[in-house]
């Protein structure tokens, strides 16, 4: 439907006045996964994060110019502008994934010309988990931020944003220690086979079923709300 | 074609384009079969509503100075000289009251006043 | 003459306040003002006929109902509020891109023609726009679509005298252009719509109090001055209000012909639009 491309494009060009701090956003992410040889392999999770809270960020952007009520008389109706937000958000944490993807072996050639003695080798394997789990956890997250956005606001959201995210990072850290406490003995190597086999069909489909509730969600807040 | 309107005179503005249009009928500024501004144009172009021009173009046609063709626009009316004549008879029936009441406030006979009036006349022609 | 906006029975109850029995047409070809105090239910008319609040009642907009139509109807209706557009961080190039997929019949030429009378650059961005300018950008928008129907919130609210007359000439021309075109002005200067409105639609507390012709308030309605004694002479069926000043009476009245020639007062002035209201607010029966 073009008017829901129209409003993408809006969202589009809302940002793209920004495109300078995007892009120093974008060095600054490089240079933190440059810190550790470690880290190296989460640059997918950070690539994934910005562009997930850049996309959020195109609320803020119409609750400053208080786009709302001018666009509800524009031919379209709360349906295309909800809808529209959700496949605007999912195409950009999918360009996310794909950014870290190219980004974390350039950036790992980098590191290798500059500490020609701690060579780093790329790991298809790691990116691609935390690649998986990024956009996992991100969209996660989305699907709680969005519909809670449309219900109190763009402001209060970016707050409780920050509490998701942080407690996702609980979660996984928390897990991860009890796992090793417990000594549970994981097999890496099970999961890592379960995951190659299975791990895409799955993202893709819980991403899908995340936005899809998300969005159902979303778009009964957003008709209750008058204006 | 000047259409001069006065917010302040205690005329109302349709009457006032009445009398303007009619006048630039007389004086021939307004030719016959020649077309009217539409409407909203006049209004526009005089900053008023359009029922005041409408008012006035409705009371014109009435007295048959113009003729509205639907889906065309307003004419002026072929010249009727006795329309013309009707009109100023009228006037000049007010004037003449007008006369008349002067007159007989200072005993002025009818003589004087044809005498009066013969001189003047001709002094005009 | 066929009516662009036919508007039975609105209705809608908020906590505080009800705007309660509106009624009212909107025919081909006309501009109508719509005047009110703040908060005396103008913006929640306007809002509702667009169905961006919800109201009970009737609205038909080129004969269909404005909720199963919405937005084959928003296709030729443009829109101009006060303090919403489509974003502060768009330039005008921008805004013709996204308009072009909103709109199947967006002009582009158009629309350049527009920003380039209105002497504005197409590279700014909209939050660097004077408010002027702004509004001058948002009418631009608002009219590159060949809309059928303007519906303008406050169109020259805090702009100067000259950015207002050239605003009004946009109007005016837009309707001199095609006589099938309707515009609905909300707004507190009244002034404005003296010399553009041919209806004017008067809502007080929620209330519809009148919808006149624009030329029957000016020049049929009268302000008499009188001495308190006449004043008692006057009975209440031949005005509308009075205001007790220090000096004088002022009353309003329907008809000043009429009344001049049944109490034989002869100071009566004509009312501005806002002489009007004020009577109708604030004047004693």
């Amino acid at each position: 439907m073009k008017t829901i491309k129209g409003l993408i494009k809006k969202d589009i060009f809302n940002l793209a006045s920004y495109k300078m701090s995007l892009l120093i956003l974008l060095i600054c992410m490089c240079v933190m996964g440059m810190a550790s040889s470690s880290m190296v392999n989460y640059i997918p999770i950070i690539a994934i994060t910005m562009v997930g809270m850049i996309a959020l960020s195109t609320f803020s952007y119409d609750d400053i110019s208080k786009s709302n009520t001018y666009i509800l008389s524009l031919p379209t109706n709360k349906k295309e502008i909800v809808l529209s937000k959700y496949i605007f958000i999912i195409a950009m944490i999918i360009i996310g994934g794909i950014l870290g993807v190219i980004i974390t072996p350039i950036v790992i050639q980098i590191m290798n010309a500059i500490h020609p003695e701690e060579i780093i080798a790329v790991d298809f394997h790691a990116i691609f988990i935390t690649t998986l789990g990024g956009m996992f956890g991100i969209s996660l997250v989305e699907a709680i931020q969005i519909p809670s956005i449309y219900k109190w606001g763009a402001e209060k959201g970016r707050i409780q944003m920050f509490i998701l995210i942080f407690a996702l990072i609980l979660l996984i850290v928390g897990i991860g220690y009890l796992v090793t406490k417990i000594g549970i003995g994981i097999n890496m190597e099970m999961i890592q086979n379960f995951l190659d086999k299975f791990g895409i069909p799955i993202l893709i489909i819980s991403i899908i079923m995340m936005h899809y509730i998300s969005y159902k969600v979303s778009y009964k807040i957003y008709c209750k709300k008058e204006g | 074609m000047n259409i001069i309107i006065s917010n302040s005179s205690s005329e109302p503005i349709y009457e006032q384009i009445e009398k303007a249009i009619k006048q630039a009928i007389f004086s021939n500024e307004l030719k016959e079969e020649e077309m009217l501004p539409s409407v909203r144009v006049m209004a526009n172009d005089l900053k008023i509503s359009f029922l005041t021009v409408k008012k006035a173009y409705d009371k014109l046609e009435n007295d048959g100075y113009i003729k509205t063709v639907p889906g065309k626009g307003s004419f002026v009316a072929p010249k009727n000289m006795e329309l013309l004549k009707e009109e100023k008879r009228k006037e000049i029936e007010v004037h003449i009251e007008a006369i008349i009441h002067l007159a007989k406030m200072a005993d002025i006979t009818e003589e004087e006043i044809i005498e009066l009036f013969k001189m003047m006349f001709e002094g005009e022609v | 003459m066929e009516n662009v906006i036919e508007v039975k029975n609105l209705h809608k109850q908020y906590n505080d306040f009800e705007l309660k029995d509106i009624s009212f047409t909107i025919p081909e070809g006309s501009i109508v003002g719509l005047i009110g105090e703040n908060g005396a239910g103008k913006t929640t008319t306007i809002k509702s006929i667009l169905n961006i609040i919800h109201a009970e009642g009737e609205v038909n907009i080129f004969g269909k109902d404005h909720k199963t139509y919405e937005k084959e109807i928003k296709k030729d209706i443009g829109v101009v509020i006060d303090d919403s557009f489509l974003s502060e961080y768009l330039n005008a190039k921008n805004i013709n891109r996204i308009m072009k997929d909103f709109y199947e019949d967006w002009n582009e030429e158009k629309y350049f023609e527009y920003l380039k009378a209105f002497g504005l650059p197409t590279n700014k961005m909209v939050k660097d726009f004077s408010s002027g300018m702004k509004m001058k950008l948002k009418i631009a928008t608002a009219i590159s679509h060949n809309p059928k129907l303007l519906i303008l919130d406050e169109p020259t609210s805090g702009l100067d005298p000259v950015v207002r007359n050239e605003i009004l000439d946009i109007f005016r021309k837009f309707i001199e252009e095609d006589e099938k075109r309707a515009i609905l002005i909300s707004t507190h200067i009244t002034t404005d719509l003296e010399h553009i409105s041919d209806y004017i639609i008067f809502i007080n507390k929620g209330n519809l109090v009148f919808k006149m012709p624009t030329q029957d308030l000016l020049e049929e309605y009268g302000i008499v001055k009188c001495s308190e004694n006449d004043f008692h002479r006057i009975q209440k069926e031949d005005y509308i209000a009075y205001k007790k000043e220090k000096y004088q009476y002022e009353v309003l009245t329907e008809n000043k012909e009429k009344f001049k020639n049944k109490y034989s007062i002869t100071t009566i002035d004509k009312p501005t639009i806002e002489d009007i209201m004020l009577f109708y607010i604030k004047g004693g029966k």
